[in-house]
């Protein structure tokens, strides 16, 4: 069974900032967490929700600045994911709310949905010599964006956490 | 076999040895523990410090290392590599003003440091340079390239950093080592630099190379640049400069043609020759170094965050060559004369989305050109794109070409031969208002690779009714174009800028996505002058794909026609390109090829 939040993007980085603080800080009595009154699970789940959203975060960095590749660290497998190359850069609206996103009652595992902008490259065509090194470099005949829903596994290991599957539809 | 250490050769005809890590490893025992040689005196600015310089993450993204040095004395020095065992090598220091560089291999292994202080702000580069890193040519030396700071005991930590930026995008330089060593380096690209050797050569005519580079700004007018000839020696150079004093201290590091290593430190003053225009946005200063992103269509697997990795075009690792039995055999009936696309290679795609209607201005006329240097060719032209001509007084034959008017009486005209042993084309400027021609007559089966094109410039007279006779007029090689450099763009995302180095060197830089020069390649050309502003050029990619491209060049309309000529595996093709230009501005280098100008 799952533990669907429902988190809202506006809660989901308040948690986020909150995690960053001092337990003290965010007014989380100590003596709450010592009694183990579900503050600790609480605290422990902002914790993982605010892991996710940095993997997100240095998933998009890598995929835009080195392509499908570069991302293949922060997969489980250490593979890296099966992204079209036409898509050439992806960006999440930071300041809207995930469409959805869960973390497993036993916290090992989560999924989340988001809203996300894809550019997709118009392929330069031709083999000669120019167009084969404007492609080396990354060059597009054209770039349009398109709005996609990102869908994403997460999965929590010795290593803290990592993705174990993306998907663009 | 390795011969002289320089021959006359363009280095993309040099057979560079491919040294194994123990060849290598040979060579670099005798010197790890001296340190590099120098012309000049070493530095003492050093010995007795001991300097702990530590770095931020590398280019790629690798973890930066804590480097503690120790110099008892001016080529010798102890270095701990974060929390390792201290290593002895020898060193070399040289100073220019507040900057401080050495360098160094460490013994037993086949990497080292070239290390870049700024005395004033304790800024630091780091480069880690190794051999052995690139499977395919193992004397190619890598890099990374770390930003940091010197630590100073007591005092906070340095905020300061060099910077990777475009700012030296667009300059060129004269530079003359104190060893003797004179280049031309024009710092054409973010990620490129294109250098003519001036003094290691005799090459006639003289050529430019491109290679991959960085360019970082210490501040204050001093910079950092590298050099790594890629594809070629696999030497690396790398200097700090001053743009003001024009003062150079830097390290060069690699093996020569003779398979010599190359490891010393050098000072150097120069000349700055000039600074063509950027393209970026205004206010934009986004440099280097870029990393291998393949873009779409792009198959070559590339990993942008492997230690060392950077953009680096490998033009022989996409060309299909072909021996001479392949070429005669497939280009008799595979000959393909500005037909709509025909395969890899053609130049009829996105390259020819400028090229205007082809002319029916020749229509009905008939000409003969005697070249001064050629054949005797007679033309009749039939239609809009077949002529029957014969060589020499020979049997008429009829071809497909196409032909289009520059300006007024002037064309540019492109065929194919036929039964020539070596496939001939003929790319002609046919000028009947002064009753000149001047054609580049390619050609296949050239000594390297037989699908690569040749070029034989031949001047003539153009004989016609009602044209005059230019007597002993030619059209003629020019220096107007030495030095200047043309932008081309022949469709969104495919633009070019030529540089024309040298006399006989036509280099090649593509444009990125946000307008900052980028990849750059280079191959040999001509310029000839038809009139004031119109101008006829060639450049063969050599070793690369083996086009002989041609560009029938109007500075008053900013706009070109060419023609290019091409053997793949699916035959012999001419093709027409053309560009809308932009005039990115000119170098001032004609005093380095004074008497060399003349073809």
């Amino acid at each position: 069974m799952s533990n669907n939040t429902d988190t809202t993007r506006r809660t989901f980085l308040k948690a986020g900032a909150l995690v960053a603080a001092p337990a003290a800080a965010i007014g989380i009595p100590v003596a709450a967490i010592a009694a183990d009154d579900g503050s600790k699970a609480a605290l422990a789940r902002l914790q993982d929700e605010r892991a996710i959203e940095a993997l997100n975060r240095d998933f998009l960095r890598a995929f835009n600045r080195g392509g499908a590749k570069s991302t293949a660290n922060l997969f489980a497998d250490r593979a890296a994911p099966g992204i079209a190359k036409h898509v050439r850069r992806l960006s999440l609206e930071l300041a809207d709310a995930p469409r959805s996103f869960v973390i497993a009652d036993d916290g090992a595992s989560a999924t989340a949905r988001y809203d996300c902008t894809v550019e997709i490259a118009q392929e330069l065509e031709g083999d000669e010599t120019l167009v084969q090194m404007a492609r080396l470099q990354g060059n597009a005949a054209g770039v349009e964006s398109a709005r996609k829903t990102l869908s994403a596994r997460y999965a929590k290991g010795a290593d803290g956490w990592m993705i174990t599957e993306i998907e663009l539809a | 076999m390795p011969g002289e250490a320089y021959p006359d050769l363009p280095l993309f005809r040099i057979p560079w040895t491919a040294l194994s890590e123990a060849d290598i490893s040979t060579r670099l025992a005798s010197v790890s523990t001296v340190g590099p040689r120098s012309a000049s005196r070493a530095s003492r600015s050093l010995v007795g410090k001991t300097v702990r310089i530590v770095c931020d993450n590398g280019t790629t993204g690798v973890d930066g290392p804590t480097l503690t040095y120790s110099f008892p004395t001016a080529d010798s020095l102890a270095l701990t590599v974060d929390d390792g065992t201290p290593t002895q090598a020898g060193y070399r220091a040289l100073d220019m003003g507040d900057i401080t560089f050495f360098a160094h291999m460490i013994p037993l292994e086949l990497r080292g440091y070239a290390v870049v202080i700024d005395n004033h702000t304790n800024a630091a580069t780091v480069f880690e340079i190794w051999f052995g890193g690139y499977e395919k040519r193992k004397r190619e030396i890598m890099r990374e390239v770390y930003q940091g700071y010197v630590a100073v005991e007591g005092e906070e930590p340095s905020t300061v950093r060099h910077e990777f930026n475009n700012r030296l995008e667009g300059g060129g330089y004269y530079w003359k080592q104190d060893n003797g060593a004179e280049t031309l380096e024009y710092y054409s690209s973010i990620s490129y630099t294109h250098w003519v050797e001036l003094s290691r050569t005799n090459l006639e005519p003289n050529l430019g190379h491109s290679a991959p580079a960085d360019y970082i700004e210490i501040g204050h007018g001093r910079y950092i640049y590298t050099r790594t000839e890629c594809e070629f020696s696999g030497i690396f150079t790398v200097y700090a400069f001053d743009v003001n004093k024009l003062t150079q201290v830097g390290l060069r590091l690699g093996f020569n043609a003779a398979d010599e290593l190359e490891f010393y430190v050098f000072s150097g003053e120069g000349e700055w020759l000039g600074q063509i225009a950027k393209f970026e946005t205004f206010g934009s200063t986004e440099g280097g170094p870029m990393l291998p992103r393949p873009g779409p269509g792009q198959t070559e697997d590339v990993d942008a965050t492997a230690k060392g990795a950077r953009a680096v075009y490998r033009p022989m690792e996409t060309y299909a060559t072909m021996t001479k039995e392949e070429v005669d055999a497939i280009v008799p009936d595979n000959t393909h004369v500005f037909a709509q696309r025909v395969g890899a290679g053609s130049g009829a795609t996105g390259m020819a989305t400028n090229v205007d209607t082809p002319s029916d201005k020749l229509v009905g006329k008939s000409a003969t050109i005697q070249y001064d240097n050629g054949p005797t060719m007679d033309y009749e032209f039939t239609s809009v794109d077949e002529l029957r001509y014969r060589k020499d007084g020979g049997a008429w034959q009829t071809v497909r070409y196409h032909a289009w008017e520059a300006i007024e009486g002037v064309f540019l005209m492109g065929y194919c031969l036929k039964g020539e042993p070596n496939h001939d084309g003929h790319i002609t400027v046919l000028d009947f208002e002064e009753g000149k021609a001047t054609c580049y007559n390619g050609y296949l089966n050239t000594p390297y690779i037989a699908n690569e094109a040749g070029c034989r410039h031949l001047f003539g007279k153009l004989i016609s009714e009602g044209v005059p006779d230019p007597g002993s007029a030619r059209h003629d090689y020019t220096e107007d174009m030495l030095g200047r450099a043309i932008t081309y763009s022949y469709q969104p995302g495919l633009t070019s800028m030529h540089l024309y180095s040298t006399p006989g060197t036509t280099s090649w830089i593509i444009f990125t996505g946000t307008q900052q020069m980028g990849l750059e390649w280079s191959g040999t050309g001509a310029q000839v002058k038809i009139r004031d502003g119109l101008y006829f050029l060639y450049w063969i990619e050599e070793a690369c794909n083996g086009t002989l491209g041609t560009i029938l060049l109007n500075m008053r309309t900013m706009h070109d026609i060419g023609i290019g000529y091409h053997c793949g595996t699916e035959g012999l093709s001419m093709s027409p390109v053309g560009a809308l230009l932009r005039h990115a501005g000119q170098f001032d280098v004609e005093r380095f090829f004074q008497d060399r100008t003349r073809g």
